[in-house]
């Protein structure tokens, strides 16, 4: 390169062709990276933290006969819902947990199901292995058909008024709900244990792979967790879910099992 | 050039796409605990005749009793398999059962015996335990215990606690005017195969054991005033550790087997004493006006909780070995005593006062928090498994002393068979070490 | 009339015991009183059991260990002191004996009258006014005479036993204290617990309970 006298830097070259090319590739490799790495979702990637939904709300009137010893008790649901539950006396008294119809769940202090702590109203006249009490089956059935059916209202009602959000977390709730049903955690595990579980779903709501993504170094917790999901098999309230909202969340997603209600 | 930015572009939207989805993680914070359904299958008896035990009930005995199994009823099973071929897990499945236990027993050469298992799991299709016990064809019940203790460790986590015995005190009347008769007995963990140890005319207490099993020590008024004994399993001789004037009672083997705590009055009140079990010298840990009693050692040998109603009414206090300071640990309630300390040494169970009935109570030692687990109102003599799940004590069924269990959690809850007389004292041994 | 045996019987009962026993308490009365010439066969019979329980008592050395020995003995020794006493007191009484004996006399009927179980309320082991005034009775005789005794502590079955054992062993220290306060050796006492491992009431109820909560109050000798 040569200096016009007075000019110590040098003068700016025309660029040649062979550039051009090369500042496209740039460019549509920064339009890839800028995809790929963009936020596209509507909300945050936060976790949705669905917690559990308050449980005194829309109580279920329970029959005491539901809960007589039977070997294999398979009491039929109370379908009415009548504003009072009985307590009945079960040596597990729980109070059977009900979702909310809202979807967006309110900010309330949540009891917690009561623990199986409370002294029997009566000492057991004999022993009693056999827990009289509704099968998971059932259990499951009852809190999926009562949440199904308020969310099938609500997406009737106001269809254009729910946003992807709310939509998502409704469902959430709804797999939430099934899957605190089935687990059944081990003596060894302990509040605040981790196991991060990553599910995939078909459009039917089945389940087709569970794999553990994080355990939480106990593999009997770990074990619990996965057969939590294996237990529930499938969602099939998700069938109503419009294609695009199960494809946008539901067909890949995550459980995370963090107890907080064990003894300690 | 064309084609490369058109590739470049369809890459960008298949990205787009493969993004455009919302990262769900959902939380999962509580449980439903309820019992895993296993089924037991009888096992096949593989000699001749019929089987010396169903040790396939045993083992679903004792997995019930834990309260984390529920257990399938033999009249609900379409199969009864004893090979990995003879299992058709959609059965299984049917039956909402999530794990399959079968097995067979053989007899061995001198009159032995061996138990070979398989667990299945049937949600994902597979085996995944398997393992036999072997040992004498007499102590059946015992290798049906083992297979428990492993399957329940397999499936929870925690060393199972079947294969382990139980010490008792057994009382019948001897009627109007008569002396009543006192029988310590040994059992298995479900009361099965009581063995008497001991009968006397005179009173039986505070049986417990030395933490290697071999050996026990109690109280006895065989000599007309309280004294404490020890006496050897397997030849049955007896030593008399004390004979002081006034009480002598309340032994308790330190974790190390070295020191025996006892309770003596003989310098005027009940005080904690720690004897040198070599030695037999002497050390006043609580001289104190007041009444101490019940002793217990925490698993690391390094202090001791015992009973004290140096405030007033019964409280648990703990000593420190090391420091030899003195400190009150339980703050609800007006009556709370003979307390015992899990493995964890986190959980401490004992018997505690509430609108005057006694009730077994947990005390957590980490929060302070204190969990009553019973609700009959004459509780007492709380004694922990060796792994820290299961309480058993003695209770009262209408007129009738008997013994109880209940989980630590409150949760699972039975009673053992019922004999004649009234029960009371249970003391559940140590791990047992497998011959 | 006083046999030879009888005779010999106090001699033997002087050796062991001279300071106890100077001649015996039914030796005494047999031997001074010329009516008591009719002993009835009933009372020679009591006698012998008792001398025989304390011949058996006497042969080792007159020392406190001798108690524990003694104490297999005692039921019998109570039962027999008390017929003897009965019978005593009918004997003296059908005379006109010496007013020492009388008073003696006036005083074991007192106590009997009392019992020999003092009962105590719930967790307490203070001594109730009614326990007082049996205790006192039982004190009266004790100070005339050289008995051994042996207080036996009991609770209902309420609460933990190992407790319950040093509950029992206060109330029987409570009593002792009262009459070691009142005149009683303090080495002619010995207190012991059976917690509740004792009951005369076996059920639950306060009934029951009532009936357990006592210390009872046994002649060792």
């Amino acid at each position: 390169m040569t200096t016009e006298a007075g000019s110590i830097y040098a003068k700016p070259v025309t660029p040649r062709i062979v550039v051009r090319p090369a500042l496209a590739s740039v460019v549509l490799h920064g339009v890839l990276l800028l995809v790929l790495t963009a936020n596209w979702s509507d909300t945050s990637r936060d976790v949705i933290k669905v917690k559990p939904v308050p449980k005194v709300i829309n109580a279920r009137l329970v029959d005491a006969s539901e809960f007589k010893p039977k070997p294999k008790a398979q009491p039929k649901p109370a379908a009415k819902p009548k504003p009072v539950a009985k307590p009945a006396a079960k040596p597990k008294p729980k109070p059977k947990p009900k979702p909310k119809p809202k979807p967006k769940p309110k900010p309330k202090p949540t009891p917690k199901p009561a623990p199986q702590k409370k002294p029997e109203p009566a000492p057991q006249p004999k022993a009693e292995p056999e827990k009289p009490r509704i099968s998971q089956q059932e259990l499951a059935a009852l809190a999926r058909a009562d949440l199904a059916r308020v969310v099938a209202q609500e997406q009737a009602a106001a269809q254009a008024a729910v946003t992807s959000a709310e939509m998502a977390a409704s469902y959430a709730a709804l797999i939430q709900q099934t899957v605190i049903n089935y687990w059944s955690r081990p003596p060894s595990a302990r509040n605040g244990m981790e196991t991060e579980l990553s599910i995939q779903l078909i459009p039917t709501g089945e389940v087709v792979s569970v794999s553990v993504i994080r355990s939480s170094g106990n593999s009997a917790f770990d074990r619990s967790a996965i057969n939590a999901v294996e237990k529930a098999g499938s969602f099939p309230e998700l069938q109503s879910l419009p294609a695009r909202e199960f494809e946008k969340t539901f067909r890949r997603f995550r459980l995370l099992f963090r107890p907080e209600d064990l003894r300690y | 050039m064309k084609t490369l930015a058109v590739a470049f572009i369809n890459t960008a939207f298949l990205c787009l796409a493969l993004v455009a989805r919302a990262d769900l993680t959902i939380e999962i914070t509580q449980g439903s605990d309820n019992p895993t359904a296993i089924a037991v299958v009888p096992f096949a008896w593989q000699g001749g005749g019929t089987a010396p035990e169903d040790v396939a009930l045993v083992i679903e005995s004792d997995l019930a009793r834990s309260g984390q199994f529920a257990p399938v009823a033999r009249t609900d099973m379409l199969g009864l398999p004893s090979t990995q071929a003879e299992v058709f897990y959609r059965d299984w499945r049917a039956l909402e059962t999530e794990y399959l236990l079968i097995g067979k027993a053989s007899p061995t050469p001198n009159n032995g015996m061996r138990l070979d298992y398989e667990l299945f799991d049937i949600l994902r299709q597979t085996r995944v335990f398997s393992g036999f016990e072997s040992g004498p064809a007499s102590d059946a019940r015992m290798l049906a215990h083992r297979v428990s203790d492993k399957i329940y460790e397999h499936l929870t986590g925690v060393r199972g606690a079947f294969a382990t015995r139980l010490l008792y005190v057994s009382v019948t009347r001897g009627g109007a005017g008569n002396k009543d008769y006192y029988r310590l007995t040994m059992s298995d963990s479900d009361g099965a195969r009581p063995i008497v140890l001991l009968e006397s005319r005179e009173p039986l207490l505070a049986p417990t054991w030395a933490p290697d099993a071999v050996q026990i020590a109690y109280v006895s008024f065989e000599t007309g005033r309280p004294a404490i004994f020890r006496q050897d399993l397997a030849t049955g001789k007896r030593e008399q550790l004390t004979n002081f004037k006034g009480l002598n009672s309340s032994p308790a083997w330190s974790p190390d087997g070295k020191t025996m705590a006892m309770v003596l009055s003989k310098d005027g009140n009940p005080d904690i004493y720690l004897m040198d079990l070599a030695t037999r010298q002497l050390t006043n840990i609580t001289n104190n006006f007041a009444i101490e009693t019940e002793p217990t050692w925490m698993p690391d040998g390094k202090s001791l909780l015992f009973t004290s109603d140096r405030g007033g009414r019964p409280q648990i206090y703990r000593y420190d070995l090391a420091s030899k300071a003195t400190n009150r640990i339980t703050y609800e309630g007006k009556y709370n005593a003979r307390a015992r300390v899990a493995q964890d040494g986190r959980n401490v169970v004992l018997v505690h006062q509430q609108e005057g009935n006694f009730h077994i109570a947990v005390l957590d030692l980490v929060t302070n928090r204190m969990q009553t687990l019973t609700s009959t109102a004459l509780d007492e003599s709380p004694s922990i498994a060796p792994n820290g799940s299961m309480v058993l004590y003695a209770t009262k069924l209408g007129d009738r002393g008997i013994l109880a269990a209940v989980s630590v959690d409150g949760g699972a809850k039975f009673r053992l068979p019922s004999r004649e007389g009234d029960v009371r004292e249970p003391a559940w041994s140590p791990f047992l070490s497998t011959k | 009339m006083v046999t030879l045996f009888e005779h010999q019987i106090a001699k033997v009962l002087s050796t062991c015991f001279p300071a106890r026993y100077p001649g015996g308490l039914i030796v005494n009365q047999t031997s001074k009183d010329p009516q008591m010439k009719h002993v009835s066969v009933a009372g020679k019979v009591v006698t012998l059991l008792f001398s025989a329980a304390f011949l058996v008592a006497c042969s080792g050395s007159s020392t406190k260990e001798d108690e524990e020995a003694a104490a297999a003995a005692a039921a019998a020794a109570a039962a027999a002191k008390a017929a003897q006493e009965a019978q005593a007191a009918a004997a003296a009484a059908s005379a006109s004996s010496s007013a020492a004996d009388a008073e003696r006399t006036r005083l074991i009927d007192a106590a009997a009258a009392y019992g020999n179980v003092f009962y105590f309320a719930y967790d307490s082991s203070n001594l109730t006014p009614e326990a007082i005034a049996a205790l006192d009775a039982h004190i009266a005789v004790l100070a005339t005479n050289n008995n051994n005794v042996r207080l036996e502590g009991h609770t209902d079955e309420r609460g933990t036993r190992e407790y319950n054992l040093a509950l029992g062993e206060r109330r029987a220290n409570s009593v002792r204290d009262y009459m070691v306060l009142n005149g009683i050796a303090n080495y002619r006492i010995e207190a012991i617990s059976y917690g509740e491992e004792r009951p005369i009431g076996y059920g639950s109820g306060e009934t029951n309970w009532a009936q357990n909560r006592r210390v009872e109050l046994v002649v060792v000798n």
